[in-house]
């Protein structure tokens, strides 16, 4: 009797099971007549959310129903790679970083927007296009204008005798911290943790040093004299400072124990009253030095996913998240358009001032270099850098060995 | 005693359809779960598969086991996961089999609320305890810094400093994973027979040699399961160096599967991730043949 | 029956007490930044809250959905346990008994030893080119069946080790009155394994709550996501993680968690073995 009620049991969680497998996958199909379902692969966090408060309008107005999901940076990359193999692609519009286009672009991850009918106007900040296309073919558009900024302690640099304004070369945040530091605080704080941030971090100083991390032909050029000045430049700032992760470089901004770092205004919000704010970063080392954009990108684009079963409607989303009205509807939810109508309407200025800085960054912004392998250059480059930082090996030893290593990487 | 051998002769013959069924619904879900994956996992070992080129590969032999072997950061993370594994289980194991020795001994009502209280740190997700020790270890607002300061003992930045995050990551990883141990190990020791302790007792026996001569002996096979299953999960650290310190500082706390995600998953290189996990299981074998070797006999 | 010395409960309390400051330090931590403000974050942070709020516990079910995923992962972790129980207790006990001979013993165990071994990423992968290919990634099922395949590894192993302590003349001396063997591993060696069933069931569920590796690649539609999902998509990279909502997400997922151990401790109890093997 037992025997048979336990088999019994495990029978009907069986059926159990698949009835409710199967009841899922054909509420995955779309109906018959009419609603079409698109699925959003986003970046979870305000970049997705400020998508989904645009969806129901849309929803409405073309009669469909969208889904989206959120995930982290490293997740939403691995989900819509591993969805490209396959032929029915199980996702619609996807949210893509700008270091990822290489690599999706030489697979055929995204959909050609140009082919689609969709074309770019010039009132979007024409350098965040800069990777969004392949010779003259659309693939993303800038969605979520994410720029590097400098965050600093309003009373920090006032003690050093600076207003915000003032601050315009990297020999301004030398002195600054350098005061902050005599005073007992953190002059300048750098990003540490898993390489990808050190690495970010460290770019817009390269770039103020007139270096970068690969040549017009994309080989790699960590073992420079500019990239040695530079990296000497950021130690001796860190020296003058600390190490940390983000949530304390902003605790400490905020709490006035340190003076200035890099981060992204998705960290900080600033207000009238608040201890911190920022401003662009620096774009020359010195009073008579040559200028250089040095804000780096961390824009997030949309794109169409090659594979989607709703193509037409896709695209249809895409041109409807990217329009004007909808975008400037955002910026109280905490989106940032990169279209110079939003970012310079007055009405908008009046209650987020911090956007001045924002366009501006964007305008002088730069996008990390476009390699499939940007992902494992990071590791490579980060790791070596890290140890530099640390100590643990000379700068000689550890750029020669990144630059090898970089070299064999790109081979 | 004489009945004995001809019940065991019925047994052997009449019972091999029972056990047989019994063990089908194993070897079904294990056939259909992991012959795929074995084979992908070994085939494409030696090839120079990248998902995303799809069917295009070339077979490459052994190449990729060679690089791996030869990649100073892979070294580095096999010795630092060696290390930690080490370490961790042992830590784990003592204070695992203290701690169920000791709940044991309470009032039985009070053993009651310790066993629950006692497995929390093992309950929460990985990526709460890793956050729940990031607020507490933070310069800025973490309790463990302002109460060191307030003792005027030495503050630290624990996951920076190339002294400390190796630490804090082993102490964190052993926090939550001693309720593993002791859980597994207090059930053990409930089938201990309570005649064999009262013998002891009436030879004169104290608590050193009760623990050492009775409990031990009886629960050996239990501590060498929970040995192989803490070691073999360890050896796999990934989730709470990914989320405090990303492999640093200067690759102080890398691990193996850290090496693997970075290098070979992230970037869809299936073949190299293959020949990474294939030899992070050779090296997890290496450390439990011996136990393996005789729990199969 | 020893006299109960003072000296040795007032250790005895006293160890009580340092064991469980260790151990619910960090969770009582965890409980207070759920329902602290955010400001009170910054900065010199009081080891009592000195407000209360229950804005983040509002914020996961109203804003992180995080009221779809209790339900998905309570359905998932359920069945997945329910069926791993069922396989391995059954495989264990057929391999302990050395009076069931058959050729798959070894192997199988080796087999099962081995799954457990390989690193989550070499069946990852290959599973999911799999579940594509047969188009069930839409559902439940690949997360259930990923579950059950990891945790009849430990269940196994386990209590293949539990069952040798089981003397096989009890099972001998229940054949002999008659029951059959499926009705002895029923009423006769299951409850003698009772601790045993307990504490792998309680870390079965532990695992299949707290899943997350197979399930972020395997799930394909925000309807699906479970509770570990929901709380990695709360720890987002490029803002500021939100240790109130963080630390309440932590707190309500361990809850369902703990209530199943409350109710699987009362099989931990001792008393049952002993005594039956001596008569």
């Amino acid at each position: 009797m037992k025997k048979g009620l336990s088999v019994l049991v495990c029978l009907s969680l069986a059926i159990c099971l698949f009835a409710n497998g199967a009841q899922e996958q054909k509420a995955t199909v779309p109906a018959a007549a009419g609603k079409q379902k698109l699925t959003l692969i986003l970046r979870g966090g305000t970049y997705g959310k400020v998508i989904e408060k645009c969806l129901p309008a849309f929803e409405e107005k073309n009669n469909c129903e969208i889904e989206t999901l959120d995930l982290s940076f490293d997740d939403l990359h691995s989900k819509i790679a591993l969805d490209t193999v396959n032929k029915e692609g199980a996702y619609d519009l996807c949210m893509v970083d700008g270091s990822w286009m290489a690599e999706f672009t030489e697979n055929n991850v995204l959909l050609n927007l140009s082919k689609a009918g969709y074309s770019f106007d010039d009132d979007i900040i024409p350098a965040t296009l800069t990777i969004c296309k392949v010779g003259d073919d659309i693939y993303l558009a800038p969605y979520f204008g994410n720029v590097t900024v400098m965050l600093y302690n309003k009373a920090l640099i006032k003690a050093a005798g600076y207003a915000s304004k003032d601050i315009k070369t990297w020999a301004d945040i030398q002195k600054i911290a350098q005061v902050a530091k005599a005073s007992g605080k953190n002059g300048y704080i750098i990003r540490g943790g898993s390489p990808d941030n050190i690495v970010s971090d460290f770019l817009p100083i390269l770039l103020a040093n007139g270096g970068w991390v690969v040549d017009a032909n994309n080989k790699p050029t960590v073992d420079t004299k500019e990239f040695r000045a530079a990296l000497d430049q950021y130690i001796s700032l860190y020296k003058l400072g600390d190490t940390m992760d983000k949530d304390d470089i902003v605790a400490q901004i905020d709490n006035g124990n340190g003076a200035l770092a890099i981060g992204w205004p998705g960290w900080y919000v600033p207000k009238a009253n608040s201890n911190g704010d920022y401003v662009t970063i620096p774009s020359t080392l010195d009073a008579n030095g040559k200028s250089v954009n040095t804000s780096l990108y961390g824009v997030w684009c949309i794109g169409v996913c090659n594979n989607s079963t709703h193509k037409e409607l896709s695209v249809k989303l895409l041109e409807y998240l990217m329009d004007k009205d909808v975008l400037l509807g955002t910026i109280p939810e905490g989106g940032v358009p990169c279209r110079y109508s939003s970012l310079k309407n007055a009405e908008v200025l009046k209650t987020y001032p911090q956007l001045e800085t924002v366009c501006s960054s964007l305008e002088k912004g730069v996008y990390r270099p476009v390699i499939a392998q940007w992902n494992e250059f990071t590791t490579i480059l980060g790791t070596e850098m890290d140890n530099i930082i640390k100590g643990t090996e000379t700068m000689d030893a550890g750029l020669s060995n990144a630059q090898k290593q970089l070299v064999d990487l790109m081979k | 005693m004489q009945q004995r051998p001809k019940t065991i002769v019925n047994a052997t013959s009449k019972d091999k359809t029972f056990p047989r069924l019994m063990i089908l619904p194993t070897i079904i879900v294990l056939l259909v779960m992991t012959t795929y994956p074995l084979i992908f996992t070994v085939f494409y070992s030696f090839t120079d598969y990248n998902y995303l080129k799809g069917g295009v590969f070339k077979f490459i032999g052994m190449q990729n086991y060679d690089k791996l072997l030869h990649a100073k950061y892979f070294q580095i993370a096999v010795l630092n996961t060696i290390k930690f594994t080490i370490l961790a289980v042992f830590f784990e194991m003592v204070f695992g089999i203290l701690m169920a020795i000791f709940v044991k001994s309470l009032n039985p009502n009070f053993q009651h609320v310790m066993r629950v209280l006692l497995l929390l740190p093992y309950l929460l997700p990985t990526a709460t305890v890793s956050t729940a020790w990031k607020m507490m270890l933070s310069q800025n607002y973490g309790i463990v810094n302002q109460l060191l300061a307030t003792f005027h003992l030495p503050v630290h930045n624990w996951f920076m400093e190339t002294e400390t995050a190796f630490k804090m990551i082993l102490l964190i990883d052993v926090w939550q994973n001693i309720p593993f141990v002791f859980l597994l190990l207090y059930a053990c020791l409930q089938t201990v027979p309570n005649d064999q302790y009262e013998a002891a007792l009436i030879d004169g026996a104290n608590s050193l040699q009760l623990f050492w001569h009775i409990t031990i002996p009886n629960i050996k096979e239990g501590i060498a399961l929970c040995a192989l299953l803490r070691t073999i999960d360890t050896f796999r650290l990934f989730d709470k160096v990914n989320i405090l310190t990303g492999g640093g500082p200067a690759g102080t706390t890398s691990t193996i599967t850290q090496f693997i995600y970075n290098y070979g998953i992230k970037s869809l290189k299936f073949g190299y991730g293959s020949a990474g996990a294939l030899l992070m299981t050779i090296l997890v074998l290496g450390l439990s043949v011996v136990y393996i070797k005789k729990a199969i006999k | 029956m020893k006299k109960k010395n003072p000296v040795s409960i007032a250790g005895k309390i006293l160890l009580s007490i340092l064991l469980l400051f260790i151990a619910l330090f960090p969770v009582y931590w965890l409980v207070g930044m759920s329902i602290r403000p955010i400001g009170e974050m910054k900065g010199n942070i009081s080891l009592i809250p000195q407000k209360l709020t229950g804005e983040h516990f509002k914020a996961l079910f109203t804003e992180a959905h995080f009221g779809t995923a209790l339900i998905n992962s309570a359905e998932t972790t359920l069945i997945s346990t329910f069926l791993s129980l069922s396989i391995g207790l059954s495989s264990a006990y057929a391999i302990s008994r050395r009076r069931f001979q058959f050729g798959m013993k070894k192997p199988l165990s080796f087999w099962v030893m081995l799954i457990r071994i390989l690193p989550p990423v070499a069946f990852s992968i290959p599973l999911y080119i799999m579940f594509a290919k047969t188009n069930i990634l839409n559902s439940k099922i690949p997360i259930i069946l990923a579950c059950i395949l990891i945790n009849i590894t430990l269940i196994i192993w386990y209590m293949i080790g539990f069952f040798h302590d089981i003397p096989e003349e009890i099972e001998e001396s229940a054949r002999i009155d008659g029951s059959s063997e499926w009705g002895t591993f029923l009423r006769i060696v299951l409850p003698l394994a009772a601790p045993g069933i307990a504490a792998v069931s309680m870390l079965s569920f532990m695992y299949a709550w707290n899943e997350y590796t197979y399930s972020i690649i395997f799930i394909q539609s925000p309807k699906n996501y479970t509770v570990p999902l929901q709380l990695v998509v709360l720890n987002t990279e490029d803002n500021l993680t939100n240790f109130g909502l963080v630390a309440a997400a932590g707190v309500i997922s361990v809850i369902p968690i703990t209530l199943f151990v409350i109710f699987a401790q009362n099989y931990l109890l001792a008393g049952l073995s002993s005594g039956a093997v001596k008569s």
